[in-house]
């Protein structure tokens, strides 16, 4: 399909954006790259009459970073950006293989942080050209009533799939949503709405335009793995992202945070994790987290070509492999 | 063969489209604009089976910028090329979900995209059918009810009247029963495959322009010209004169899925009611998934009974293709894998059936392998079951089985130039099959292939040699990316003796370019070959009688080189061709060659997809893989693929086709699936449909066998169609070799290999 009609505007600044994302009452987005939207505009999944680009906001696409308050990114950046940037490969590499493990190189090159961020969540039953839709009822998603996913269900089940949040979730990073009257930090799990039919919280006016990172602790290591069929392409059929710090000199934990992709409506945190704090890291320990996880999932077969049992089963041996990964990378015998 | 000096043919000179690829000069059929040409979008069906109540098109054709709209109403029209059964437009019911219904004419893709939101369609369900053995049982809905009275392209396609079946081809060899009564073991197993896509990266294409006194032109990315010309000319009732088919210069992709008419159906359908105006139509991804073909879904029931040493007594073979809504070449295909049913093996009691079923789901049709790649995996993956329960060595036991020359073939041929022994040996050795040490959980595995090739179609050419002594090759064959035009310019260059330079194939065009059957079978260096090269000693022998006065010698004193005619022991007495024209013909002149190949045939022989077989297409494979026993991944270590080529015409290009057809195999194996809800695609982007990118291409090492042909062009014959079809077979082999699972529905994905283990684990 080609694009719709619709009308485009760059505006100078936040405020400027976020008065045009009010005056048009629901009806206009935000546009960040496009590598998530542009898709859904061709196959009439959005139909917005304005697309607001952030692209000529000033200091949107800036890195900074400092001992003391940590990263900042813009929410602009380009997932390339990121992954090339000196300090984020110093001192959060999590952040880089989540990024590099997005799409492909073209969509990496396009896409931004802040998009990537609130990408749409996903469901095959769904994500279709308007006239492979009809070939299925409507479901809840477009407006319907039923779920193709999940028979009999009032809910929309749509998975979220991005690669980014759970990194930067198990950073325990925060965002800045700005409005034209006011900007405020919330933690990044506030953002996320678990309604598979709008992934976020974000309202009409509102954008997400940094991400705080705060610094790594010492003795910190850290992981990201994602499950797909192909080596690229693919979105995350499960990612888990696990940030760890350790005491010095011993294999005691200090900081922990655990955080899944790809097997919900949401990216979550598994808390469970965070009662190692204070603990060793051995099997048995990570074993209790691994089951927590697992418990936790829901995948479903509406996106990909593997079972959902199996991406269920997948979470306890991610996990698993996470703590190796990350227990080394902060230093300790995996 | 007699040992020949040859300059050209056998090395690895440059791809003649290289240079326009790689500067992204090549045309397509995309960047070709006819004037006053007008944009066509499709309407699809939304349901698999349904019953069209009517249609109202009014008002999408108000709407401006539209130039009218045509519903299968308008083209009482048929076509096919083994079966006649496919409306250009759905027409009184709709067989499968994405079947044209209707089409837009307007001036731009936008307005016609928005006309189709304007017509209704309204539709009464029936019940549908999506196995292809349920299908087969009586009381399955019946998706063509008049298959009996449909016209056959020829009586060797057999439809069983009332029910779903569009052929049945059975072959008999001795007596399978008492075969089975004397064996001390009998194996039975069933195998599946899904339906796989064949993934171009160009979509299907076409322009088409009817005039008012139905002269058709055709602009498309066919692999067929000749085919689509005759396929057009029939449906259209006009003569083959009224009918012209340009191939665009370029075609990004065949893979058998550009055969028939695909965007050529809708297109015509449109520009048969919007006359004198070309209206093109280019597929979107959707649609190339969803509404043109795939490979066929298959079953295939396969009992064996062997001797306890391992001699095969009897097998019988049952197939069941799926062809979805219509049988393009369906028929063909179900014949194929039935001849190829029982692989290449030495068996002396066979009983093969092989049913064509028609379901309510996208078509299924022509896709490298041709049946091929359902067979091999069933009779591949038993023959390591039995070497297995015999305690047998799978290669030795394919070895003392596989045909070797003088052998009768279950077909009753007598096999000549059967050169897959020495694949299976060079295989074996390359991989150091009984010597080298392999870690834990890694395994090797081996698999052969045998296919069927199109026999017997004929190939023509000319050859026109210019006044500047450059030379046009005048062919149909279609350069799809395979290398033809790279082929058919080093043979004739070869032939003739002038530089590779001074040689250039011109684009299908059936206006100009002589007949040839199809781009297909991996026919074209054969066929073809045959023919350019018969082309280029005819042109030769003319340039030589022109040069016999003028250098003072007879024309068998006389040969080519480099471009010069000269005499053959006094290489100075020479006379550059351009001069040899001029003289004889002052300021113009050409010579033209010319070449037609047709095989010859046992007498009582079928003339359309014989039993008989001009040459075989032959390859072995062998696998090393390791697996993962916490997540189940496969990963392929590497694939070692010796296939018989005849003679490398361009070794480069050869070893390509295997690189490519192993990464297509390891696709099939690993995670292609083409998946449906009901008759819906689930998966139809390739962001859904995991065909492997580049980063999951294995390492290959690939190896062309030269076991010449005594008809082949310098003893070539086709390679392109066997490198895929050993792949999942051999992968799967080594699978089982690694921890002992034996998988036997494709695709072997982490998931499936995962419960297997934990099966194992349980017993």
């Amino acid at each position: 399909m080609t694009l719709p009609k619709f009308d485009y505007a760059e505006p100078k600044s936040l405020r400027q954006a976020s008065a045009l994302l009010r005056q048009q009452r629901g009806k206009a987005m935000l546009i960040a790259g496009g590598t998530d939207l542009l898709q859904a505009l061709k196959n009439r999944l959005k139909t917005p009459a304005l697309l607001v680009d952030l692209k000529n906001i000033p200091r949107l696409d800036h890195i900074s970073y400092s001992e003391k308050t940590g990263l900042q990114i813009g929410a602009m950046v380009s997932l390339r950006q990121l992954a090339n940037s000196a300090v984020i490969k110093e001192k959060y590499p999590m952040l880089v293989e989540a990024a590099l493990a997005v799409g492909t190189a073209q969509l990496q090159a396009m896409g931004t942080v802040g998009g990537n961020l609130c990408q749409d969540s996903l469901c095959q039953f769904r994500d279709r050209s308007p006239m492979a839709r009809l070939m299925l009822e409507p479901c809840l998603k477009l407006g319907g009533h039923v779920c193709h996913a999940v028979s009999g269900s009032n809910k929309c089940w749509a998975n979220y799939s991005g690669d980014l949040a759970p990194a930067l979730l198990a950073l325990h990073a925060r965002v800045t949503i700005a409005d034209s009257t006011e900007k405020k930090k919330i933690p990044l799990s506030k953002l996320y709405s678990d309604d598979g039919k709008r992934p976020t919280r974000l309202r009409a006016g509102q954008i997400l335009t940094v991400i705080h990172v705060p610094p790594p602790a010492p003795h910190s290591g850290s992981a990201y793995l994602k499950l797909r069929l192909r080596k690229t392409i693919d979105y995350a059929l499960l990612g888990v992202a696990l940030y760890l710090s350790m005491e010095d000199g011993d294999a005691v934990c200090k900081d922990i945070a655990l955080a899944l992709t790809g097997v919900g409506k949401a990216p979550f945190l598994v808390k469970e994790a965070e009662q190692l704090k204070g603990k060793q890291v051995g099997d048995a320990e990570i074993a209790q987290v691994a089951e927590a996880a697992f418990k936790q999932a829901h995948p479903l077969s509406n996106i990909g070509g593997l079972t959902p049992a199996y991406r269920k089963e997948m979470v306890r041996v991610y996990v698993r492999k996470a703590f190796g990964v990350a227990l080394e990378s902060a230093g300790q015998d995996a | 063969m007699p040992t020949e000096q040859l300059d050209i043919v056998g090395t690895s000179s440059i791809r003649v489209d290289a240079r326009d690829k790689v500067m992204g000069k090549a045309i397509y059929i995309d960047d070709i604009q006819v004037p006053g040409m007008l944009h066509g979008k499709v309407l699809r069906s939304r349901y698999p089976h349904a019953r069209i109540v009517r249609i109202d098109t009014s008002r999408a054709e108000k709407l401006p910028g539209v130039l009218g709209v045509v519903t299968g109403a308008d083209v009482p029209f048929i076509h096919g090329e083994s079966l006649l059964d496919e409306p250009f437009l759905a027409r009184d019911k709709v067989r499968y979900t994405g079947e044209g219904v209707a089409v837009v004419a307007a001036v731009d893709v936008a307005t016609a995209e928005h006309a189709l939101e304007l017509i209704r369609v309204e539709y009464k369900e029936l019940p549908a059918v999506f196995d292809p053995v349920e299908a087969t049982e009586p009381g399955a809905p019946l998706i063509h009810e008049n298959v009996g009275t449909y016209t056959r392209a020829a009586s060797n396609i057999k439809p069983i009247p009332g029910t779903n079946i569009c052929n049945h081809f059975q072959l008999k060899t001795g007596d399978v029963e008492k075969g089975f009564a004397e064996s001390d073991y009998i194996f039975e197993d069933t195998f599946t495959t899904p339906m796989q896509a064949h993934c171009c990266i160009e979509t299907h294409g076409a322009i088409a322009l009817v005039d008012d006194e139905t002269n058709i032109t055709v602009w498309a990315n066919n692999d067929s010209p000749h085919r689509a010309r005759k396929e057009i000319a029939s449906a259209f009732k006009v003569p083959m004169t009224k009918v012209r088919v340009i191939i665009a210069p370029y075609v990004g992709g065949n893979f058998g899925g550009k055969g028939g008419l695909k965007a050529e159906a809708v297109a015509l359908a449109i520009a048969w009611k919007v006359r004198n105006r070309p209206i093109k139509i280019m597929y979107t991804r959707e649609e190339e998934f969803c509404s043109t073909i795939g490979r066929h879904p298959s079953v295939v029931r396969m009992k064996t009974g062997v001797k306890q040493d391992g001699t095969f007594v009897a097998r019988a073979v049952k197939i069941y293709l799926a062809t979805g809504a219509y049988a393009e070449k369906g028929p063909t295909v179900s014949t194929f894998a039935g001849i190829s049913g029982a692989g290449p093996y030495r068996i002396p009691n066979l009983s093969i059936d092989s049913y064509c079923v028609y379901t309510n789901r996208q078509l299924a049709g022509a896709f490298r392998g041709y049946g091929g790649p359902q067979t091999a995996w069933a009779y591949e993956s038993q023959m390591d079951i039995i070497a297995h329960k015999l305690g047998l060595d799978p290669v030795e036991l394919r070895l003392r089985q596989v045909y070797v020359d003088g052998d009768r073939h279950a077909n009753g041929q007598i096999l000549k130039s059967e050169g897959l022994r020495d694949c299976l040996v060079q295989v074996a050795e390359s991989m150091e099959w009984n010597s080298k040490p392999l870690g834990k959980n890694q395994g090797r595995g081996v698999a052969l292939m045998e296919r069927a090739i199109k026999t017997p179609f004929g190939s023509a050419a000319f050859v026109k040699v210019n006044e500047d002594g450059t030379v046009d090759v005048l062919s149909s064959t279609t350069e799809v990316g395979q290398g033809s035009a790279t082929i058919v310019c080093q043979i004739v260059a070869e032939e003739l003796g002038v530089p590779m330079a001074s040689v250039r194939k011109a684009a299908p065009d059936t206006a100009f370019t002589p007949y040839d059957a199809s781009t297909t079978s991996s026919r074209s260096t054969f066929h073809m070959g045959n023919a350019v090269k018969m082309a280029a000693a005819d042109a030769k022998q003319q340039l030589l009688a022109l040069a016999s006065k003028l250098l003072k010698a007879s024309p068998d004193d006389l040969t080519i080189t480099q471009g010069k005619v000269h005499v053959k022991a006094m290489p100075e007495r020479a006379l550059p061709i351009s001069k040899v024209l001029s003289e004889n013909y002052g300021a113009s002149g050409t010579v033209l060659g010319r070449g037609y190949y047709y095989p010859e045939m046992p007498e009582g022989e079928s003339n359309y997809f014989s039993r008989y077989m001009v040459f075989w297409l032959l390859g072995a494979q062998g696998a090393e893989v390791e697996v993962n026993r916490e997540t189940g991944e496969v990963k392929i270590l590497k694939i070692y693929a010796a296939h018989d080529a005849g003679k490398a015409i361009n070794p480069m290009t050869c070893l390509d086709q295997i690189r490519g057809g192993v990464t297509l195999g390891a696709g099939f194996a690993l995670s292609e699936n083409l998946m449906f809800k009901g008759g819906t695609v689930l998966n139809p982007s390739f962001l859904s449909y995991p065909v492997p990118s580049a980063l999951d291409a294995p390492e290959i090492e690939p190896m062309a066998v030269e076991y010449a042909h005594p008809d082949g062009p310098y003893g070539a014959k086709g390679i392109g169609e066997t490198t895929n079809v050993p792949t999942p077979p051999a992968i799967a082999n080594a699978i089982y070799n690694a921890v002992g699972i034996r998988i036997k529905d494709l695709p072997i994905t982490p998931d499936k290999v995962l419960a297997a283990l934990k099966r194992k684990d349980e017993r």
